[in-house]
């Protein structure tokens, strides 16, 4: 299996998986997702080892997954029952499963890689977001590490258009991450907006993140500031962007975010905003798809583009994309005695 | 400063207890003088676990007379209380002499006479805050040096990167062991929890209302009322644990707390990773192996480290006046957050962990401690 699948993917919304098994696919695999009848999750390689029939045309019974072909059944961790050849004990490829923040998230069992870190715990969660985009993984995240797009390519979040040169950018590179800064004049909102989010005309926008690389998520912080004071507004948004290569050519967003809460919520209105919240920030996604699926050339290589002072994070994500992700997750590994009892 | 001169008051403790103490002070118009033997102001919560977030909210841990600005979140991390401690010390323009170590306290007739490593000071009234995790509390088993891995204590624990694909056992599911389970699964060490005996589990929030904010209601109503209702609430809300090897005590959270001390384990999500399997639960050890430790049911868990999650303990003994009727046969102040009759001028604040929160009961016992000093002085 591919060293990409040791760091953990968020592959599927929990609220999406009953008790129907679910297929989907990432870093060119197929793969099953299933929830057990006492409520715990499986992810196999989307084949039978028998006659690699489709285990997702299947369907769940107790603990197991049975394929719909033959009957045979494979449990969490791959060991499989052939019910007409007991003494044969077949196993799947299976990949370790856990639910967190509202997603099922998949790795390599046992390997050592960190979970992303979430520090979340005072805002209002977004339903998670999720979009297809058609190019491949360093294409799709150069648009999401620069905010020289976000002028003319957006409506909501990004800066004026017509005083683009005054926007700050700072870039701090480390080891594992990637940290950029960017701060300047917020482009025309419809008031209405701006009531929403307590803003006045003149607000300076910042928009900072740090990019990580195991796997491959950039968590953004949104905020706005007096452009005078820099004092601070109090409406705030986090969002986690997982970039999933689903193959070669096509990459998925999985979005998970979070907004302060808002007075609104105390009256009620607490699902309207969130979902009044998805709905814009999806609507900035499917602007941002646009513009990179129109792309002429989408090769992963920078070589004889002509980069903006803005576009320095795109060279070292290139740079830690390749040694970071596309290897297996580091970690203190140890010989071990034994294998854990888990499972 | 000579030992001649008779100080009104010492804070020996400049952790949050003993700030809240000297502020409180200063707002009644006391300058107290704080030692600390540390060389900075709230020395512990610097060096507690990284991803330590207060686990009541700020409304209600905020020391007397500042509160939190606006933008802190509602569980305060770790490093921004150590800010708010260095605010709160601007804000009253406390001093604390810090490096000052006290070895000794006698009673003398105009009040204490505290040794301290520079040199002796006389005082009218000496406040203990020196905390109630004074020292980490670190028990031993049978063959514990054949042990061939690490042992560690949860005070020296900063974050599970060190651990990350090690099979690693944390010895108690208070709040800390709970926690530094989850930040080890999370850097890729796959943790078991050592539970020795019954244990109660809370969610962090409840009907969108934090445990803290419930208990404090609760606190207002008459105690029989409490106890009888509360038990009830709990058998309806909260879920049975058993089938994860987690046993509920027998006695409700409210008179664990009140009567054994223990607090509750605030779930932050480290139940919902035992569920999934993710974090282990085994009983409690018997001894130890080469390799692990072998536990009350006769198994042998395997581990290359283990992190002893198992509290701490005040450690007065050598530093109080010594008479049997000042502590407690666990070593915790018989009288706190006023004095002793007998022991007029003699305090301590912050040795009490109610499940309405450590730092809100310490705010409140140093501002009744405020109250008497003022009226000693009449």
């Amino acid at each position: 299996m591919r060293p990409e699948f040791t760091h953990w993917h968020p592959v599927l919304p929990s609220v999406e998986l009953g008790s129907e098994p679910v297929p989907l696919r990432l870093l060119g695999q197929e793969i099953v997702i299933f929830r057990t009848e006492t409520g715990r999750v499986g992810a196999l390689v989307d084949m039978c080892p028998h006659r690699r029939m489709r285990l997702s045309k299947g369907r769940v019974q107790g603990e197991e997954i049975v394929c719909q072909y033959h009957g045979w059944r494979f449990a969490r961790d791959g060991q499989g029952v052939s019910p007409a050849t007991p003494r044969l004990s077949p196993c799947a490829d299976h990949f370790e499963a856990v639910e967190r923040h509202g997603a099922v998230w998949i790795r390599t069992p046992g390997s050592p890689s960190a979970f992303p870190r979430f520090d979340v715990a005072e805002f209002t969660a977004v339903p998670i977001l999720r979009c297809t985009i058609e190019a491949p993984l360093a294409v799709v995240l150069d648009n999401f590490i620069e905010v020289e797009h976000t002028g003319t390519t957006h409506e909501l979040l990004g800066y004026d258009p017509d005083r683009m040169d005054e926007v700050e950018v700072r870039v701090t590179p480390s080891a594992d991450a990637l940290e950029v800064f960017n701060a300047g004049p917020q482009k025309q909102l419809p008031w209405y907006i701006r009531r929403l989010f307590g803003l006045s005309p003149s607000d300076q926008f910042i928009d900072e993140w740090r990019s990580h690389f195991s796997p491959v998520y950039t968590v953004y912080d949104h905020w706005w500031r007096d452009a005078k004071t820099h004092k601070r507004r109090p409406k705030f948004l986090r969002t986690y962007v997982f970039f999933n290569p689903l193959d070669e050519t096509e990459t998925e967003l999985f979005v998970f975010s979070y907004a302060t809460h808002h007075w609104l919520n105390g009256l009620g209105l607490g699902p309207v905003l969130k979902w009044y919240t998805r709905g814009l920030l999806d609507r900035e996604i499917q602007l941002d798809k646009e513009m990179i699926e129109a792309l002429a050339d989408k090769s992963e290589s920078l070589k004889g583009m002509s980069l903006s002072r803005f576009d320095r994070p795109l060279g070292e994500a290139r740079r830690r994309i390749e040694k970071i992700y596309r290897q297996p997750a580091a970690g203190a590994q140890r010989p071990r005695e034994s294998a854990s009892e888990e499972d | 400063m000579s030992s001649g001169e008779l100080l009104e008051t010492l804070v020996i403790g400049a952790g949050p207890s003993g700030l809240a103490v000297a502020g409180a002070l200063k707002a009644l118009g006391h300058t107290a003088t704080i030692v600390d033997a540390a060389a900075e102001v709230g020395s512990v919560w610097r060096t507690h676990y990284d991803r330590l977030h207060l686990h009541t909210v700020k409304k209600h841990s905020n020391l007397p007379g500042l509160p939190y600005s606006p933008d802190t979140p509602k569980y305060v991390p770790r490093a921004t209380f150590v800010e708010y401690l260095e605010g709160y010390v601007a804000h009253y323009a406390l001093a604390p002499r810090l490096g000052v170590a006290v070895a000794a306290v006698e009673r003398t007739p105009q009040g204490y006479r505290v040794e301290t490593s520079a040199g002796p000071m006389n005082v009218r009234n000496v406040v203990y805050a020196t905390g109630y995790n004074r020292a980490p509390h670190v028990p031993e088993w049978p063959d514990q040096s054949e042990f061939a891995g690490r042992i560690i204590h949860s005070r020296d624990y900063r974050n599970g990167a060190p651990f990350a694909g090690e099979q690693v056992l944390v010895v108690g599911i208070g709040n800390t062991g709970g926690e530094i389970a989850i930040d080890l699964w999370e850097h890729g060490a796959q943790p078991s929890i050592c539970v020795r005996s019954p244990v109660h589990v809370v969610p962090r929030e409840f009907l969108g209302r934090s445990a803290q904010e419930s208990s404090i209601l609760l606190s207002h109503l008459p105690e029989q009322v409490v106890s009888r209702v509360s038990r009830w609430i709990e058998r309806l809300i909260l879920p049975d644990l058993s089938d994860l090897g987690l046993e509920r005590p027998a006695v409700s959270v409210r008179e664990q707390v009140i009567e054994q001390g223990k607090i509750p384990l605030i779930d932050i999500g480290t139940i919902d990773l035992i569920r999934q399997g993710m974090i282990g639960v085994v009983p409690g050890i018997e001894r130890f192996s080469r390799n692990g430790v072998h536990v009350t049911d006769g198994r042998e868990i395997l581990c290359q480290s283990v992190i002893l999650a198992t509290g701490y303990r005040p450690a007065l003994g050598d530093i109080v006046p010594q008479d049997a009727g000042i502590l407690d046969a666990g070593g915790y102040p018989r009288v706190h957050g006023d004095h002793d009759p007998a022991w007029p001028g003699l305090f301590f604040v912050g040795f009490a962990n109610p499940i309405t929160g450590a730092l809100r009961e310490a705010a409140l016992e140093a501002q009744r401690i405020a109250r008497v000093i003022h009226g000693r002085k009449a």
